[in-house]
């Protein structure tokens, strides 16, 4: 500190009690030595004084206006701010502002999700469509070339659907399916199927069977070909496509009343089949029953040539309990259809009176053979003839037994089924229907939920931004009006 | 000048609705609140309502003073502003023809006080407010520099200065001490 500016700066400084130590023993000691540093010190002293007196010793008195103006606004309540306002409240207008802003913003975007969920509906029930194909492929192979049952075919494939959802369109849940089999593939063979990539296997539909045209606003109904492939088409190519819009194919009686069913029930069982057009068939279900140590009763078939009307051959046959599982395995696989009840009669007297017959026959054989022994040989021819004649009885009375014991049979399975098959209330078809129903109406309940739980995680952030930025705006404003700006060198 | 923890306590009570504090408040603050204004515009008259409206304001925004105990600081700030903008409006008309006749020594002043205020009319407005928040509301450098926006260095110079401006004024007029 050379200069006298610098001493006259730091005494000002002093005077104002702003030195630090060091500074203030540096002054005090140069104020000892400097006379004019002291009468700076004095003046300044005295300045002060005269400044702060000029200008505070004029009386006056704003309290009264004020405090009349002050309890005025407090009692009109438009005291803005006088009370501390908590930064994070909500007033009930800006409240409704967010929440408007919100619904607005639902608003815009909830379509949009919806056509989206729509699409992705349409693209779900094609790859289910495509996936049941598939498995229908699969069966096939497995079932010489053979196609499912168009009436049985959902139970049919159940070993290929891993997940019975793919059964269902997501847009018509329905029991057992949404989709249909076309009744005119009823058990083909997939070689058989001329322009394979024009034949329709499956398709929405309703549970009748009418094709549902669910998709693209009430024209696009997924199909699957017999190549394999799934496309969604409109009401106008289907029908290009040489399918009807309107018509139903009528199924066989009812499902319940199958085979499996029968077949459980009787132990000894007498069995009754229907199959449809193809001999071979025929042929391969007489082959089940004798390989399963069963024997065929009644077989016939009869062919229909009216179109619509399927040729249908009939079967009756018994095999023991233990090939029972067998037989359902086998049958089932060739995809039979069982037939409703057989009707029997009290043949005791008829089988009474046969098997007396083919006693009486191989007594008389057993006669005529001894005499045959015993007699010389010119009469043996005369006994030969006779012995002959008595085969032909014997055979005719067999014959008549083997009747009885169809007829017999045919009677305790009738009875059986009559008193094994109540119509049962509680179906494990109705279990099914009432478990899917629930599940239906709890996934409802839970999408509501997540739905609920999602658009409040959307909302939140927003709710947050506005009020950091209602935070934000209040300290600005602080900061505007509470405190003085900042000034700039200006002239000094 | 430091925390006053009695303006702190008032400025509370204030805030929850107790009027009489807030009547305090305007009994303590008021006289240099008024004389400061008085100092920066030079007009007594404009410096009472300059000095109502500062109050008033000060008790709208109160919730908004983020340390109750600097009060008076935050107060001065409004003061002063309100001050400058006075002084803006002003300035095109009268302003100009004052400081054309203030300066003449040829005026007589007819009283002591009078005198004094014409002279310190005479100073610059920027040592005008540094005397004014020094010697009337006692703020200390810190305060100073940072209602100016500028360092604490530089407010010590600046006080300096305004120091420096009153004496030569005072001297100029002959009414303070001689030198």
């Amino acid at each position: 500190m050379d200069s006298h500016e610098q001493w006259r700066e730091a005494v000002s400084a002093y005077a104002d009690e702003e030195c630090d130590q060091d500074e203030r023993t540096a002054v005090e000691a140069h104020l000892s030595e400097c006379a004019d540093c002291r009468q700076w010190l004095e003046q300044l002293e005295s300045d002060r004084e005269v400044f702060t007196e000029t200008l505070t010793g004029r009386p006056a008195d704003i309290l009264d206006a004020v405090m009349k103006r002050v309890t005025k606004m407090s009692a009109q309540k438009r005291v803005a701010g006088a009370k501390p306002k908590p930064a994070f409240t909500l007033r009930l207008a800006e409240l409704f502002a967010v929440v408007g802003i919100c619904a607005v913003l639902a608003a815009v975007l909830f379509p949009v999700f919806s056509r989206g969920r729509a699409k992705a509906r349409v693209s779900s029930c094609l790859s289910n469509v495509k996936q049941v194909v598939l498995a229908m492929q699969m069966y096939a192979d497995d079932y010489d070339g053979h196609l499912p049952n168009a009436w049985t075919w959902t139970e049919d494939m159940a070993a290929y659907l891993n997940n019975e959802e793919i059964l269902q369109c997501p847009l018509a849940p329905m029991e057992p399916s949404s989709y249909a089999m076309v009744k005119r593939w009823s058990e083909w063979k997939l070689e058989d199927i001329p322009d394979e990539s024009k034949a329709i296997i499956i398709y929405d539909a309703q549970p009748d069977g009418t094709p549902a045209f669910r998709h693209n606003d009430g024209d696009g109904l997924n199909a699957g070909f017999a190549d394999g492939h799934a496309q969604m088409l409109s009401k106008k190519r289907w029908e290009e496509l040489g399918m009807s819009t309107t018509a139903v194919t009528p199924g066989l009686p009812d499902r319940n009343y199958g085979l499996r069913r029968m077949l459980q029930l009787a132990y000894d069982a007498a069995i009754e089949v229907w199959v449809t057009d193809i001999q071979q068939s025929v042929v391969s279900a007489e082959r089940t029953f004798y390989e399963c140590g069963g024997f065929i009763l009644q077989s016939s078939l009869t062919r229909h040539d009216t179109p619509g009307q399927p040729s249908t051959a009939q079967i009756v046959g018994k095999v023991p309990t233990p090939e029972l599982a067998n037989v359902i395995n086998a049958l089932g696989a060739l995809g039979y259809v069982a037939k409703r009840e057989i009707v029997g009669e009290d043949m005791t007297d008829e089988y009474t009176r046969a098997a007396r017959a083919i006693t009486q026959s191989q007594q008389k054989t057993q006669q005529l053979q001894v005499r045959r022994a015993a007699a010389p040989k010119a009469k043996r021819p005369q006994i030969d003839t006779e012995l002959q004649q008595t085969q032909t009885e014997l055979g005719q009375a067999q014959d008549e037994v083997f009747s009885v014991q169809r007829e017999v049979a045919l009677s305790t399975i009738s009875a059986t089924l009559r008193e094994k098959m109540p119509q049962p209330i509680l179906t494990a078809r109705g279990l099914r229907a009432a478990w899917a129903g629930f599940v239906r109406v709890a996934s409802v309940l839970g999408m509501i939920l997540v739905r609920v739980l999602l658009y409040g995680l959307f909302f939140v952030p927003l709710i947050v931004a506005v009020v950091i930025w209602r935070r934000r705006r209040s300290i600005v404003d602080t900061a505007r009006e509470g405190e003085p700006p900042a000034q700039t060198e200006d002239a000094s | 000048m430091a925390i006053s923890y009695r303006d702190e306590q008032m400025v509370r009570r204030t805030l929850q609705g107790d009027n009489r504090a807030y009547a305090e408040l305007v009994r303590t603050h008021q006289t240099r609140v008024i004389a400061a204004a008085h100092h920066l515009c030079g007009d007594f008259e404009a410096a009472q309502d300059i000095a109502q409206e500062a109050f008033i304001q000060a008790y709208q925004s109160l919730a908004k003073l983020n340390e109750p105990g600097k009060f008076a600081a935050w107060l001065h700030g409004i003061v002063r502003n309100m001050a400058r903008k006075h002084l803006a409006r002003k300035r095109p008309q009268e302003l100009s023809l004052e400081r054309d006749r203030i300066p003449e020594p040829s005026t007589p002043p007819t009283e002591d006080s009078t005198d004094t205020i014409l002279v310190l009319q005479t100073l610059p407005l920027a040592h005008r407010e540094v005397l004014a928040a020094r010697y009337l509301q006692e703020m200390d450098y810190q305060e100073i520099a940072q209602m100016l926006g500028i360092t604490v260095n530089n407010a010590r110079v600046r006080c300096f200065r305004a120091k420096q401006a009153l004496r030569t004024a005072m001297a100029g007029a002959g009414g303070g001490a001689s030198g």
